[in-house]
């Protein structure tokens, strides 16, 4: 047994590991002796709440399963195993004029994490989720089978996978469709805003000529509503670089380091540098979408009790007075966060049965663990998010309550459930869906 | 430096594998992969064509049903010769995954183990370098830290390895009496993470295989004879090698 906790590091959890050699391995049998527990796929461990955990059950590591099968530059395709990193397949593709249309704010997960999560990216108005772009994938089963799924064969499984946080069986390679790009640098802007209405005006006008936009919000500032809104789009620029090494934060320390005296100077500070960034300058890809990525371990800031992350999805136009709601009572809780990324989901539908993302505003905060009195803002902040008709992202969720669960995904839940392996479970999915 | 032609044996070899990803990303120009599993070795292929930045890539898969058979790997290095000397060839294959006392518990595994570990790459670099030695190529084999001294928990799989590592002393010596250019290294890593290793994950630490990669492709550069992976490993098993029995015979490690 190993301890395995995932990226909040709110709790640890003893593990059976098992890492296939190959994608032609079998899966280890569920009914083993000793039986091994229920299966769950584990890719880089870097969704937060308990999505990628099964206590005392088997993981399944895609650590080995990390070749680029092929690269088809005419049609536009690339076909990879599993376990390959976004980091390192971007990195390949950008020197061949490509990119993956869609990576989330990490490029430290699987491609198989990425289809279980169906992650979405700044430009999801523009190109909608990951899964919107994956063609093709093979899934292997916990009774024997390989399913060869596609939007034609296999559709079922196809649609439960994507989105599907690992439930349906174990993907071993995929075959996902490309954008052209020329170079690695991206053209942005940065406009501090003083209020959602502000931010509600510049999300509006740049739909149409960004394809990257996204907000930085204040959330403790006492006016309330301030920020910085990012857009960019792909500069016409051969060039091709990478961000040097990243910074380690090398230990956990005792206490977490993020409090209410840290965020304020964190926060004037961030909005301060940043404001100052109006006119178009130029950046790396890896910069402008991953800039955490660039201080490896930076969860560890949080200390020994973890964090969590609160990322919702309000629907229409009325989602933004749910956002001002939310703003409100984090304001007053004096839990602040110091991330706090407020999106624009366009109407693009992902093929994903349980997909996440819906056409409104999403906003994402993070928050150290305080017990009960963080609990008690998430009970408030749930209360606003189910009068919206919203949903949280299971990706970053360790704590919703069942009823909220099924209030957000309640239609597709039975859908769903007809594609799930019964040879696999989730500490989510026990706490969720009850299987 | 571009390496015209690389030939890796026993190439589905998680190292071996990530050392072939650095050469193809470097513009190395040919593979030839010598594998037991070919649908395996033609999926190493396939990984190495998707990186490689060398125009005209071109890579080749030979199957070696056994690679104990003296014949099929004189019959395999001829072929691969036939159709050009390489430049530089790296002997890989190997395993560690028997517990010590399971090999010792039955002479067939015993045996199996040692031909495998020890006899089977020196079959193929004896047989590479019977035809690279009026060349000024490479021939690199992957040793262990095990091979340096005989410790009770792996010590069948470090006889293996120290064979090899004394065979490689005596190619290196015939090489400098006679005046060849011919470069035979040793490769020791220490515990590295791959499918050998992954049951360990958790209860010892495991070097990152990219980088021990790295170091390797590095240490091969230079022409350097001994490369240990990662350095510390240099260190402690001088210290091992050094130590006392009455100390030695005391410790569990």
């Amino acid at each position: 047994m190993v301890e395995f906790s995932s990226w909040g590091q709110l709790y640890k959890a003893p593990h059976r590991l098992y890492a296939p050699a190959h994608r032609f391995s079998p899966l280890p049998s569920v009914t083993g002796d000793p039986p091994g527990g229920k299966l769950l796929p584990w890719g880089n461990g870097r969704s937060y709440g308990d999505a990628c955990l099964n206590s005392h059950g088997t993981l399944i590591w895609s650590a080995f399963l990390d070749s680029i099968l092929d690269i088809d530059p005419a049609a536009g395709t690339v076909r990879v195993e599993a376990g390959v990193l976004l980091r390192d397949l971007q990195r390949l593709l950008v020197t061949r004029g490509f990119m993956l249309p869609v990576t989330p704010g990490t490029q430290e997960i699987t491609v198989g994490g990425a289809i279980a999560s169906d992650v979405h990216c700044k430009n999801h108005h523009r190109f909608g989720t990951f899964g919107c772009h994956v063609l093709s994938f093979t899934l292997l089963r916990s009774d024997g089978q390989i399913l060869e799924c596609s939007p034609d064969s296999n559709s079922g499984y196809f649609r439960a996978t994507i989105g599907g946080m690992g439930l349906t069986g174990f993907v071993t390679e995929a075959t996902l469709k490309l954008r052209k790009v020329s170079g690695s640098l991206i053209r942005a802007e940065y406009h501090k805003f003083a209020s959602l209405d502000e931010f509600c005006v510049l999300a509006r006008d740049s739909g149409k000529d960004y394809e990257h936009t996204v907000a930085w919000t204040d959330c403790i500032s006492g006016s309330g509503g301030r920020g910085i809104f990012m857009r960019g789009n792909h500069e016409d620029d051969p060039k091709v670089r990478f961000a040097g090494r990243s910074l380690g934060f090398p230990f956990t320390p005792p206490v977490s380091l993020v409090n209410g005296l840290s965020l304020r100077m964190f926060n004037a500070v961030y909005y301060w540098l940043n404001s100052r960034k109006s006119k178009p300058f130029l950046i790396n890809y890896d910069k402008f979408f991953y800039p955490l990525d660039a201080v490896t371990n930076w969860n560890r800031i949080y200390g020994p009790k973890g964090f969590y992350q609160y990322q919702c999805v309000v629907p229409g136009k009325d989602g933004m007075e749910a956002v001002r709601e939310i703003q409100k009572l984090i304001s007053r809780s004096g839990e602040g966060s110091f991330l706090g990324v407020l999106k624009t989901f366009g109407d693009m539908k992902s093929p994903g049965i349980l997909s996440f993302p819906m056409p409104g505003f999403t906003y994402a905060l993070d928050f150290p663990n305080r017990g009960t009195k963080t609990a008690k803002l998430f009970a408030d902040l749930d209360a606003v998010v189910r009068n919206a008709g919203g949903r949280l992202y299971l990706a970053k969720d360790a704590r919703q309550p069942r009823e909220l669960f099924e209030a957000g995904y309640g239609s597709s839940l039975e859908e769903f459930a007809r594609y799930v392996d019964p040879g696999f479970s989730s500490d989510l999915s026990r706490r969720l869906m009850g299987f | 430096m571009k390496y015209r032609k690389i030939v890796i044996v026993g190439a589905t070899s998680f190292i071996a594998h990530n050392c072939a990803r650095l050469w193809a990303e470097q513009g190395a120009e040919s593979f030839t992969l010598v594998g037991r599993d070919v649908e395996r070795t033609t999926s190493v292929g396939q990984d190495l064509r998707s990186r490689s930045s060398a125009e005209g890539f071109k890579v080749s898969c030979r199957q070696v049903g056994d690679f104990c058979s003296p014949g099929e790997v004189e019959d395999a290095v001829r072929e691969i010769c036939g159709d050009g000397i390489p430049d530089l060839v790296l002997i890989a294959q190997g395993s560690s995954a028997e517990a010590n006392s399971e090999l010792t518990a039955s002479s067939g595994k015993l045996s199996a183990s040692l031909a495998l570990n020890g006899i089977s790459p020196l079959l193929f670099a004896q047989a590479f370098a019977n035809r690279m030695q009026d060349g000024d190529g490479q021939i690199v084999i992957v040793g262990s830290v095990a091979g340096d001294r005989g410790r009770a928990s792996n010590y069948v799989y470090g006889a293996g390895k120290s064979m090899v590592d004394t065979f490689v002393q005596g190619m290196r010596h015939y090489m400098a009496l006679n005046g060849r250019n011919l470069e035979v290294s040793l490769i020791k890593p220490g515990p590295t993470f791959s499918p050998m290793t992954a049951e360990l994950v958790g209860s010892m630490k495991l070097a990152d295989v990219r980088s021990v990669a790295e170091a390797i492709v590095a240490g091969v550069r230079r022409r350097k004879k001994v490369i240990y992976v990662p350095f510390k490993w240099r260190i402690i098993m001088l210290i091992i090698r050094l130590m006392p029995d009455f100390i030695f015979n005391r410790l569990k490690i």
